[in-house]
């Protein structure tokens, strides 16, 4: 093998390689422009010149890209001589092309800034990667070089274009001065690759990453466009990969899978906005759908977080969104349920990246903010300037000149109105997955008529077909938590399904044995995030990153564009090996939800888990000062030194476990809490079901019909024997919960029964306590008796047969919707109502087809396919009058009966109704005991008083106390199909931590030192988890009074550590040192 | 400002009541507003689709009788396409018109044959069965029937005075009773105590609207389908060209002289048939081929009067064709039809049916003129645009 010197260091290199190679393999990097791994050797554009001496003969100066290593020459890469004939190139190069991006970067680091020579504003720098790549790689040599000298030329055969290109744009993609060379041989445009993750708003190449956090984090190659696989040529990647992981000869496998039970989740498609012609989405270029918007101001977006438009790439300043696209019309008469909420989401998006002064304006027929928080949310996206119009915009304009686009809509007061924005939102809905009939044809499933998967109320997450299940929007348009809900419930059905067989096919996790660090130097490893550009986007990361290699004990310092990556964790893995790291930083979010994953990274990697700390540099940094890059830059910075500083001192802790109580409590027997005692009890647990009242059922004792034509009652029947068979399920009637004390896996609850008391012990809390009807106080309710609610109608029109027709006379109905919902007080959605009040005029119209019908009401929330039944309402002819908050419905008392006068928003008018009866949807309230119940558990209350979960989006049945979890109307108004989800999901949710059998417990909780605690009890009283008590004992003669920690009820708060006057408590992970080191690292005192 | 004093009461059995005239499907419309957006003849003082059949569908019968918007709806067709229900609103302001025409008309006749197909054949057979009667009487005990021996050519000249009485009466009558409902409209739509009163000097300044609308038709140039104003206007003209040469000219027409073709009394004739038939053929063509919105759903009553037309004015020449090929006894039976089909359709359909349009919708064009120009002169911040 030859060897030679290269800049007088020794270098041993196989036969045939070409001296740039061994020179980059001797660590060295020359400039290269006409030279391509892939392609042949060139030699054309000089730049990699180098002075070769071979023994005996004087140096002269040779292109090392096609030069060869010849054994015992020497090889000078940067002396005076090369570096000014690359110099001289440069000036060339720079006289030729001076506009190339390319050529401007290689003159400027060979130190050239101007050329002495005239210049020729050409477009080609004659290097011959396109001819070359065209030939050699494509196969096809369209193009080449004509003529010698000044007159050689780029050109196709005969200057002529022809069929040989086939216009893959490869020459175009390799040209380092941007040219469109394929124009020179063909007069076809070149059509890239679409990337379908960015919505086809940019390209990808045919090997590629699929995105950023995919899992798994690897290539793959587009069977479609690759030209190795389609043509046998081109096969770049294989030879650039350096990890030899390109496999051109994988082919597609057929698995075989034994399974029990299948659970359906292949999602929606979004409407192919093409279908609505006059709104012109894929003819004007600035109508784009919400999916591509969220693309857009996504951070690994086409446009890195941009938010720009389409047609010119300019910011807008008038952003339209147009609701109900491709949803509740006549083809599909469903609503999307999520529209009018993600069409919020990215107006306030939008008006967060561009500004206050951002015109947003959605418009919309009903704003269907019926869940948690959601109306909440809709209200402050108006006070942040979000217009919401009330009109269906049936078409879009284009202004030629500028792309703009012009709406014309009608105001609600009838007035036709115009305006002009930069770019039109178009809220898609959605629609059941593609080729949905061989799916279910598949699988043997029924649909519905919508073609959506067929579920029944009372069986939600389950198909038409035994042990199929589904989940998400497949079975009805739904958001995040809910798609979340109805997986876990799928989950919780399978699992009762398979009980018999869980855990039978696990591999438990095995973590390498921990490395013992005590007694070394800390090593220090930090890891900044960029975060896509959440971080980068703000703050300096390299200047950040660069940063920490300064400080003291930090070994490693480097930065990862998403450091939660899957492939980031293998590299962190490495560099805590390569290294020997001992303590690890990462910079980049919150620990609230990263620091799991990055722990379980150091035990993979052989290292305790608590040597790990993160620095906030996103939530608490580069979100809150987006405005102020250098000084979040700065605070980055002082957050790193101060995570180093505390990083130092941190101690490995002991991992602990506890056994777990395999018996579940589920709080209140409603709908919710029945469901879930017994879908723990099908998963092989013991339940404890506590219900305050006398009898189970709940609010669902008061349903005596659905929209469906389901019946309550017996469903309700049917509930209370499987439970009175079940011997798994123990039933406290008439109970109150007096206390309860432990933790997760094991807590111990009294409960108080006709004056006895009885303890239990179980492992989870389930609460589904319920929700009460609000009893209104308005509308004449209580002072006449014509003036019910939905739900006393519903009584009625069940019990009592001459309610519709006294002395035989047609009767006039007048409800009246939102009856203490969204208003000052209870500013919430009540979910329900709009369903219920159509169910029951539904009803009416049934048993009496001449009673009138008038619904009063301020956005009919009929989500789902409950749309349907507010257009067959509408079709039997009941009325439909919206009215405004501030201009509520009158009702005045008239003869026997009543007078109702509304005020019609569209005709600008108020009109009076004769009714005989006047029902009011009163909307759901929590209990007012929660509060109390919510102590017992200590768990948070929303300001509503309706239980806080850990989560909205991802969490929704989970609370912040492990081990408590939540269902029914005590997290939020919701209908029976809900209910029982969630209450199958918290049933799920429960049973991964009854089905272990021990469990694992944070190390950072408190710790008494004996020694120094004088027993003064301060920490017992502030323990807000009551984990502290106080212990006496017998120590030189005398009574020694200390306080002792619970494990497993010791949450770390710190709160002990605290308020103790000697240093006689303090929490692993945050103790003194640590957080006295923090402060002066953050002060610059040491 | 009446509006918000006191509040119309709902009348819940408004809409059964409409749909005896008619459909009027609102197919679960979710009153989005689409229709009135497509519609190229809304402005901001007269909206439609939408807020008509809000007025329906709420049972607000006064605001609804008292609107002029259906008329300024000329039928085209755009709501229904545009229509995300497919509620089909221009079938429903159809209807809303026929619903309107009945309050209009105070006899009570126009609402029963609006509202009965049964009342509405019935009475176009009652009266040509009259017709046939007259003839019959005429020819039995007045001039003898004509068997043999006619000289004349026509052997019309025997028929005066009788044939003007006569057709004075077919004519004149039908017109005047439409026009005794033109206070009936006023007092509907712009009278009332609870609408401001509107100064007659604008009645005055805004009259040429009635005059140019009747004449032009110019309304119906803004509507999207271009090719039916020029069909619709050249009817007009020549329905309005034989009236008055009916009403005016009888004699100079109803003669046995031969005339040369040159002769106005003949191309007038002629052109005013042209007419007639070009545009009653453009209607009936484009309702068979049914291809676009605005000639979908083609019900017998919307055809009765333009067949009518047809059949009139077929007759008419095929008697004078026979005259003139001196085929007398045929040009007279012929001639006996052409009255028989032209009395019930200017008795009938004139003042009950469809024709009545003639009046009402220039009327309409005129007082929303009116309103308009009210609610200019009308002092800041009183807007009258939607008064009821």
């Amino acid at each position: 093998m030859p060897t030679l010197t290269i800049n007088n260091a020794q270098i041993e290199v196989e036969e045939g390689t070409k001296l740039l190679h061994a020179v980059e393999k001797a660590g060295v990097k020359l400039p290269t422009l006409c030279h391509h791994k892939a392609l042949t050797p060139y030699g054309a554009c000089r730049l990699c010149v180098v002075e070769v001496a071979t023994p005996g003969r004087p140096a002269s100066v040779q292109a090392a890209c096609s030069y060869p290593a010849l054994d015992g020459i020497s090889v000078t890469t940067h002396s005076e001589r090369v570096l000014r004939a690359r110099r001289i190139v440069a000036e060339l190069l720079l006289a030729r092309c001076p506009e190339s991006e390319v050529v401007k970067r290689i003159a400027a680091e060979l130190g050239v800034k101007e050329t002495r020579i005239t210049k020729k504003n050409d477009d080609c720098i004659y290097c011959g990667l396109c001819v070359r790549m065209c030939e050699e790689r494509m196969g096809r040599a369209a193009i080449g070089f004509t003529g010698r000298g000044p007159k050689k030329k780029l050109q196709a055969p005969f200057g002529k274009h022809n069929s040989v290109c086939w216009t893959c744009g490869a020459c175009n993609f390799i040209c380092p001065t941007g040219k469109q060379v394929s124009s020179l041989a063909t007069a076809g445009t070149f059509d890239p690759i679409r990337n379908i993750f960015n919505m086809d708003l940019d390209s990808r190449s045919a090997t590629y990453i699929p995105y950023p956090q995919a899992v798994p984090n690897k290539a793959i190659i587009d069977r479609d466009t690759c030209v190795h696989l389609n043509y046998d040529d081109c096969g770049i990647c294989e030879e650039v990969c350096e990890a030899d992981a390109i496999d051109f000869n994988q082919k597609a496998t057929t698995v075989e899978l034994n399974v029990g039970a299948v659970i359906l989740a292949p999602g929606y498609r979004t409407y192919d906005a093409k279908g609505s012609k006059d709104l012109g989405y894929g003819r004007l270029p600035n109508v784009v759908n919400a999916m591509e918007f969220e693309r857009i101001l996504s951070a690994s977006g086409p446009f890195s977080g941009h938010v720009l438009r389409p047609s010119d790439g300019q910011t807008p300043k008038r952003i339209g969104f147009i609701q109900c696209v491709g949803s509740r019309d006549s083809e599909r008469d469903y609503c999307s349920s999520v529209c009018c909420m993600y069409a919020t989401k990215e107006a306030l998006m939008a008006k967060e990246h561009l500004g206050e002064n951002l015109q947003c304006d959605i418009f919309f027929m009903d704003l269907r903010a019926f869940s948690k928080g959601f109306e909440q949310y809709y209200n402050r996206a108006r006070e942040q300037g979000v217009e919401y119009i009330r009109c269906r915009i049936p078409k879009i304009e284009e202004v030629p000149e500028t792309k703009n686009l012009i709406i014309n809509y009608l105001a609600e007061n009838d007035k036709k109105i115009s305006r002009e924005y930069d770019l039109v939102v178009l809220s898609v809905g959605m629609q059941p997955p593609k080729e949905v009939k061989a799916f279910s044809e598949k699988f043997g499933i029924a649909l519905n008529p919508h073609d959506f998967c067929h579920t029944s109320v009372f069986k939600p997450a389950e198909t038409s077909r035994e042990a199929i299940f589904v989940a998400g929007p497949f079975a009805e348009p739904k958001d995040i938590p809910e798609t979340v809900m109805q997986a876990s419930a799928a989950a919780g059905q399978v699992l009762s399904l398979l009980k018999d067989a869980r855990g039978t096919q696990m591999t438990p996790k095995v973590y390498p044995p921990e490395r013992d660090v005590t007694g070394e130097e800390p090593r220090i490893g930090v890891f900044v995030c960029h975060c896509g550009t959440n971080i980068a986007g703000v703050v300096n990361v390299p200047s950040v990153m660069e940063y920490a290699k300064t400080l003291p004990n930090v070994v490693y310092a480097g930065a990862n564009l998403y450091t939660c990556s899957n492939d980031t964790q293998e590299a962190i893995k490495a560099t805590i090996n390569e290294h020997h790291l001992n303590r690890v930083i990462v910079a980049s979010c919150t620990p609230r939800t990263h620091e799991p994953l990055f722990r379980n990274t150091m035990r993979e990697a052989g290292l305790n888990a608590y040597l790990f700390e993160m620095a906030n540099i996103r939530d608490q940094c580069s979100w809150v000062h987006m405005q102020e890059p250098e000084r979040a830059t700065e605070k980055s910075k002082d957050l790193v030194r101060m995570a180093v500083a505390k990083a130092r001192l941190l101690e490995p802790l002991a991992q602990r476990s506890i056994p777990v109580n395999k018996s579940g409590l589920v709080i209140g027997g409603g709908l919710a809490g029945m469901t879930a005692a017994l879908s723990l009890a099908h998963q092989g647990f013991n339940v404890h079901l506590v219900e305050k009242q006398n009898e189970l059922g709940g609010n669902l004792k008061h349903l005596h019909y659905l929209l469906g034509g389901d019946q309550p009652q017996a469903e309700l029947n049917r509930l209370r024997l499987e439970i009175s068979r079940n011997d798994r399920i123990c039933v406290y009637t008439g109970a109150k919960l007096e206390k309860i004390d432990g933790s997760i896996g094991d807590f111990t609850t009294t409960i108080a029964l006709d004056g006895q008391t009885a303890t239990v012990k179980h492992g989870t809390i389930i609460v589904a306590t319920g929700a009460r009807e609000h009893h209104p106080t308005e509308y004449l309710y209580g002072q006449h008796k014509r003036v019910i609610t939905q739900r006393e109608l519903e009584e009625r029109l069940v019990t009592d047969d001459a309610f519709l027709k006294p002395n035989g006379k047609q009767k006039t109905v007048v409800m009246i919707q939102c009856v203490g919902s969204r208003d000052k007080e209870r500013p919430y959605c009540s979910r329900v109502c709009c369903a219920e009040a159509i169910k029951n005029a539904l009803k009416i119209k049934e048993l009496s087809p001449g009673t009138h019908v008038y619904v009063l009401y301020r956005d009919i929330r009929t989500y789902g396919f409950k749309e349907e039944y507010y257009t067959r309402a509408r079709q039997l002819g009941v009325a439909f009058v919206r009215y405004e908050e501030d201009r509520k419905p009158e009702v005045a008392p008239n003869g026997q009966g009543l007078q109702v006068t509304v005020f019609d928003q569209t005709l600008g008018m108020p009109f009076t109704i004769a009714a005989d009866a006047v029902v009011l949807s009163a909307g759901i309230q929590p209990h007012e005991d929660n509060k109390q119940l919510a102590q017992l558990i200590k768990v948070p209350l929303n300001s509503e008083g309706f239980f806080l979960e850990a989560h909205m989006k991802l969490r929704p049945v989970d609370f912040m106390t492990d081990g408590a979890f939540l269902c029914g109307l005590a997290h939020s108004p919701k209908n029976i199909e809900e209910t029982i989800l969630q209450a199958q999901a918290a049933a799920a949710r429960a049973s991964t931590i009854l089905s272990r059998d021990r469990i694992e417990l944070e190390g950072n909780i408190s710790h008494v030192v004996d020694a120094s605690c004088d027993g003064c009890a301060y920490c017992v009283d502030t323990c807000p988890y009551k984990a502290i008590s106080m212990v006496e004992y017998m120590w030189q003669g005398g009574v020694k009074k200390v306080v002792e920690t619970n494990d497993s009820g010791c949450k770390g708060c710190g709160c002990c550590q605290a308020t103790c006057p000697k240093n006689g408590i303090f929490v692993y992970g945050f103790t003194l040192a640590e957080i006295e080191a923090q402060i002066h690292a953050a002060l610059g005192v040491s | 400002m009446a509006v918000g004093i006191l509040p119309v009461q709902s009348d819940p059995t408004l809409l059964e009541d409409i749909r005896r005239y008619g459909k009027f499907d609102t197919e679960g419309c979710y009153q989005c507003g689409t229709c009135t957006l497509s519609c190229d003849l809304c402005t901001d003082f007269a909206n439609f689709p939408r807020r008509s059949m809000r007025y329906a569908l709420l049972g607000l019968r006064a605001p609804l009788q008292g609107s002029l918007e259906p008329w300024i709806c000329h039928d085209c067709g755009d709501c229904s396409i545009a229509c995300p229900r497919h509620a089909e609103p221009r079938i429903s302001m159809h209807t809303l018109r026929r619903f309107l025409s009945a309050q209009y008309e105070w006899t009570g006749m126009g609402g029963r044959l609006l509202r009965s197909r049964a009342w509405h054949l019935g009475s176009l057979a009652f009266a040509a069965v009259f017709v046939v009667a007259l003839i019959l009487c005429y020819h039995l005990w007045y001039v003898g029937l004509p068997v043999s021996g006619l000289t004349t050519a026509m052997g019309l000249e025997h028929m005066f005075p009788i044939m003007t009485y006569f057709t004075l009466t077919v004519m004149l009558f039908p017109f005047l009773l439409l026009l005794t409902r033109v206070f009936r409209v006023w007092r509907f739509t712009m009278g009332g105590e609870d609408r401001p009163s509107i100064p007659f000097s604008v009645y005055v300044e805004e009259a040429w609207t009635y005059a140019y609308q009747s004449v032009t038709h110019s309304m119906m140039k803004k509507c999207p389908e271009k090719g039916r104003w020029l069909g619709h206007w050249l009817m007009a003209l020549g329905v309005v060209m034989m009236l008055t040469i009916k009403v005016f000219a009888l004699r100079w027409f109803q003669t046995d002289n031969i005339y040369a073709f040159y002769n106005p009394q003949r191309w007038l004739g002629y052109l005013a048939a042209g007419f007639i038939f070009y545009g009653v053929g453009d209607i009936l063509v484009k309702r068979v081929k049914a291809n676009k919105e605005i000639y979908k759903e083609t019900h017998l009553e919307d055809v009765i009067f333009p067949v009518l037309l047809l059949l009139t004015a077929l007759s008419g020449m095929g008697a004078h064709i026979l005259r003139y090929s001196g085929l007398a006894y045929a040009a007279l039976i012929a001639y006996a039809v052409h009255v028989i089909i032209a009395t019930p359709m200017l008795v009938v359909e004139m003042p009950f049916g469809s024709w009545a349009h003639m009046i009402y919708r220039p009327l309409a064009l005129y007082f929303q003129a009116v309103k308009e120009r009210a609610a200019q002169l009308a002092p800041a911040g009183e807007a009258i645009g939607h008064v009821v």
